[in-house]
């Protein structure tokens, strides 16, 4: 995850530095490395990633479980599925994301600094004096803001999707692919959602 | 007469166009040891589904401790699956939990035990 934010930051900056600096704009790739990280590259790639590893893992999990009959054994003993294991890892996932969040917005950034220090010669006491100018705690929260819906949408996909395997080995891995395919799309469903949103409340 | 423990009575399972259970009775009395012998496919696992409220049949009736489990409402229900228990095919141990916590999980969720005393019963039921 830390790898993957940082490469997005190195991309963005070498993107950015060859145009920016056909205009001798070079002190804007720290607007565009600073808000695009924060505000929708970052809450993205982690919540991809997560959908990937932890999306997957929540529906091999589950349905494990229903193949050995945990479940139905759950079920005999009146305990609730849903309590004992949906509702933890929709909450566990809802405090993780955002936190992940926020550790890919520091690496992304710095992968940018990495590349504005070396394409452009801009240092890295340039690069954070002037982030402290144009970034303002608002993209910061947008992005952070996004985790808790996106870590909803994930967890509650791949708990559904376990529960759908049926009594054979091969619909785990059916069901696991399936489930991450919906997730990914769900999260860039729902921050195509937010765009929209925040476009309308101009902010 | 010894009281009966399961009553079951016309049961129709169907799984789309497959009748697997046509027209089932069977009454078990306590104390009785019952087996049920078919080849496989045949639905035993699924009459014994019927009896613990995983699966629900077509039509028919079911009496288990003299509960009609197929209309029981949550509060029964609950009462009702403290009463009994089941050993799946497959053990269906909770595999996320150790063998202790397994046998501890019970106490755990249905009394107010304090931790090390669950601990205790539990290594009771080991060391035996």
């Amino acid at each position: 995850m830390a790898l993957t934010s940082f490469l997005i930051g190195v991309v963005v900056a070498y993107q950015g530095a060859v145009q920016l600096e056909k205009f001798g704009a070079n002190i804007f790739i720290v607007d565009m490395i600073g808000i695009s990280v924060t505000r929708e590259l970052a809450p993205l790639i982690t919540a991809i990633v997560v959908a990937g590893r932890s999306g997957s893992s929540y529906t091999a999990q589950i349905g494990v479980m229903k193949i050995t009959e945990e479940i139905d054994a759950m079920q005999t003993m009146s305990f609730d599925p849903f309590r004992f294991l949906v509702l933890p890892r929709m909450i566990a996932l809802m405090i993780a994301l955002p936190l992940m969040i926020f550790f890919a917005d520091i690496v992304g950034i710095l992968g940018g600094m990495f590349i504005s220090e070396i394409q452009l010669n801009l240092s890295f006491a340039e690069f954070i004096g002037r982030l402290q100018n144009v970034l303002d705690t608002k993209h910061l929260w947008i992005g952070i803001i996004k985790g808790p819906f996106f870590a909803l949408l994930i967890a509650a996909v791949g708990c559904f999707r376990g529960f759908q395997v049926s009594y054979n080995t091969e619909s785990i891995g059916r069901y696991t692919t399936i489930s991450v395919v919906n997730a990914i799309f769900l999260v860039i469903a729902c921050d195509a959602l937010f765009s929209i949103l925040f476009m309308e409340l101009g902010i | 007469m010894s009281k009966i423990v399961v009553d079951m009575k016309d049961i129709v399972t169907r799984f789309g166009e497959n009748l697997v259970h046509d027209h089932v009775s069977l009454t078990i009395t306590e104390g009785e040891i019952y087996g049920l012998l078919g080849g496989s496919g045949s639905g035993k696992s699924t009459l014994l589904k019927e009896m613990i409220m995983l699966h629900r049949p077509y039509s028919g009736s079911i009496q288990v401790l003299g509960k009609d489990v197929l209309n029981i409402n949550m509060k029964e229900a609950e009462e009702l699956k403290k009463k009994w228990g089941v050993l799946f095919q497959s053990g269906a141990l909770f595999s996320s939990l150790t063998v202790a916590e397994n046998i501890g999980v019970t106490l755990k969720e249905y009394t107010d035990l304090p931790g090390d005393l669950i601990d205790t019963i539990v290594s009771v039921k080991i060391k035996w």
